[in-house]
């Protein structure tokens, strides 16, 4: 066995021992519903609402159709500076 | 010989005025509790877990629920989605509804959901299909449904059956109910010349489970024309409350829905159409009050 | 025969090829077919636009309403829902951006996109129950490195060379406008985890041990490759704490013993 996987056993027996573990906190749920109430909105995507989205008609569907060669991100990424090079490798 | 199904197994829904929930008044109903007699629900966004369903189990406990599914696709020739009707039927067996409805209308083709209510050809081959999708639906769920009648901008060369005979046919093969949408009727009645009146005076009473009120606004195509357009935007027409009125007086007392889910309002514009919608129910005169349960 | 009109009309919506469908119509007086089926298609694209906009409303922030718009048709007419429930739609998502000419100088944009997923995957994910750690003690000693855990499905997993939790968190705020300050996006990778275990969806930037400790029990390590994994980069990792943090989470749902 290699010396690491030794180490990694010692420490799994000791995270694992009674003593640890009866220290270890318990999860408390209280407060954390009416905590997310609060929230629901923030990004929540109604699954399907579909029967409330006749909201328009004709031509006016031509907002999606702008040319590729024409789009230029233009929200907050100006403000989102390097990563124009090649990333740091993962470690 | 039609199987005979529950028509539901939870709480009742009352013969009443009801609004559909939807998300930004979640946190008040909760809260406040005010006085509503029942609330609808679009069955697909408690296909999940987490909050939305937590919230639903306490939503139910003060009111009736109905469960009105917007995306099953009872149109669909390819049959319906084995997964969506396993995940219908564990919310309809944890929440019991009062009612289960769906659309006549079609979303799906060869695995693509348009998210859309698209209309149906009214044909000998679309009514079996429909027909076919129903008692699918109606036996996967061991209860009956209700379908609804669809707002429509444009008719099919091939239509053969009018819309109402349509509607009409699908219940009595079935066994289903319907859904009547008088504002759907209207809109669809204004787009294709036709007579809104006419459509009603062809539903038999005793077929009608629930009725649907909503805002729709009128869009121009071009120069020359416009178009009415079914979207759930506004306070109910006072054209569209004429013809609610006259549906009570053929129907009786149903249970009475307003839909609002464009630009919703606050709570309590919604709750005032509600109350504008009751107030139709309890004008009803008595004879036509009764007529429900002698039918 | 209906299979065909419904084809014809998936062909008009997503393909704009009208021609077909626009023979099914029935004329009408001053309109033309094609601007009755094209409220249909709007119908779909603003619903569905509508879906993924609210699924990913930082990556909209930082390209700009017009951009998401063009990009989530172009997404939407490639990769169309394929059921009724939209809880599911959007996941391809971020890699259609990763392949998005216009957007390819953005690379840290479909990881944004990613972890913005990821939450509303956890938003919707099904409920499970967790297990405490607490139920290990019953494991033999002897066994203990061979224990397996089943993770809640709500969890996903993120690494980014870029510093997307800052990105995502301060758009999250609403903190970034025209005089916010500069975000480097390479100050950092980011070592992510997102789940909701209970009501609350955890957003959390873990460290890079914490990060492949997860990833390899996740992926169906035992306790003891993933505990070994963790001390290869960082001999002083504290299994101990960590273990505390991930089950007071409620992250696990099961366990199991595998012999080697």
């Amino acid at each position: 066995m290699k010396t690491t996987k030794v180490l990694a056993l010692t420490a799994i027996s000791t995270a694992l021992s009674l003593s640890a573990i009866s220290l270890a906190p318990t999860p408390v749920q209280a407060k954390e519903m009416e905590k997310c109430y609060g929230v629901v909105k923030a990004g929540h995507n109604d699954c399907a609402n579909a029967a409330g989205t006749h909201s328009c008609a004709g031509h006016a569907t031509t907002d999606g159709d702008a040319g590729e060669w024409l789009l230029l991100p233009k929200g907050t990424c100006d403000k989102l500076v390097g990563g124009s090079t090649e990333p740091k490798a993962k470690n | 010989m039609m199987p005979h199904f529950p028509v539901s197994s939870g709480r009742d829904i009352p013969l009443a005025a009801g609004i559909g929930l939807r998300g930004p008044h979640k946190r008040e109903i909760l809260d406040e509790k005010p006085a509503i007699a029942w609330l609808e629900v679009h069955s697909e966004n408690y296909f999940g877990g987490g909050l939305p369903v937590r919230m639903l189990e306490e939503i139910r406990v003060d009111y009736p629920l109905s469960f009105h599914g917007v995306a099953l696709s009872l149109g669909s020739c390819d049959g319906l989605s084995t997964d969506h009707l396993k995940s219908l039927k564990t919310i309809v067996d944890r929440f019991e509804p009062g009612l289960v409805s769906e659309h006549v209308s079609w979303s799906e083709v060869h695995g693509t959901h348009l998210n859309d209510l698209l209309p149906l050809p009214y044909t000998q081959e679309a009514l079996d299909i429909v027909c076919r999708n129903i008692h699918h639906m109606q036996d996967f769920l061991g209860r009956q449904i209700l379908v609804e009648n669809p707002s429509t901008y444009l008719e099919y060369k091939h239509s053969t059956i009018p819309e109402a005979d349509f509607m009409v046919e699908v219940a009595t093969r079935t066994g289903c109910k319907l859904l009547l949408d008088v504002n759907n009727i209207f809109v669809s009645a204004q787009n294709h010349n036709l007579d809104a009146f006419d459509y009603i005076r062809k539903i038999p009473p005793a077929l009608v489970g629930e009725i649907h009120l909503a805002g729709h606004s009128e869009i121009k195509v071009n120069s020359r024309a416009s178009i009415l357009i079914d979207d759930h935007g506004s306070k109910v027409k006072n054209d569209v409350w004429g013809l609610f009125e006259f549906t009570l007086q053929q129907t009786g007392r149903v249970p009475v829905l307003v839909e609002w889910d464009t630009d919703v309002p606050d709570l309590q514009t919604l709750l005032a159409e509600a109350t504008t919608a009751q107030r139709y129910l309890d004008n009803l005169p008595a004879r036509a009050k009764e007529k429900r349960y002698a039918a | 025969m209906l299979r065909n009109t419904q084809k014809d009309f998936k062909d008009a919506v997503l393909n704009k090829d009208f021609s077909s469908a626009a023979n099914d119509i029935k004329p009408k007086r001053d309109i033309d077919p094609i601007d009755l089926i094209q409220i249909h298609l709007n119908n779909s694209m603003k619903s569905l636009t509508k879906v993924l906009r609210s699924a990913f409303p930082v990556t909209e922030q930082i390209v700009g309403e017009q951009f998401f718009t063009a990009a989530a048709y172009k997404f939407i007419q490639e990769n169309p829902p394929q059921s009724g429930c939209l809880t599911y739609f959007g996941g391809d998502f971020p890699a259609f951006l990763a392949e998005f000419e216009p957007a390819k100088s953005l690379k840290y944009l479909p990881d944004v996109a990613r972890l913005e997923w990821a939450w509303q995957h956890a938003y919707h994910a099904v409920d499970e129950k967790a297990i405490d750690l607490k139920d290990l003690i019953k494991v033999d000693s002897a066994r203990q490195g061979n224990i397996h855990l089943k993770f809640n499905n709500s969890i996903t997993l993120i690494y980014s060379p870029y510093a997307i939790d800052t990105i995502w968190e301060r758009h999250k705020q609403g903190f970034v406008d025209e005089e916010s300050e500069e975000i480097d996006v390479e100050d950092h990778a980011a070592y992510m985890m997102v789940a909701r275990p209970r009501w609350e969806v955890i957003v959390r930037t873990l460290d890079v041990t914490s990060y492949v400790f997860l990833e390899k029990l996740k992926k169906g390590g035992s306790l003891i490759e993933a505990t070994d994994a963790a001390l290869q980069i960082e001999p002083r990792f504290n299994l101990q704490k960590n273990l505390a943090t991930f089950f007071a989470d409620g992250l696990f749902t099961h366990y199991y013993l595998k012999e080697e």
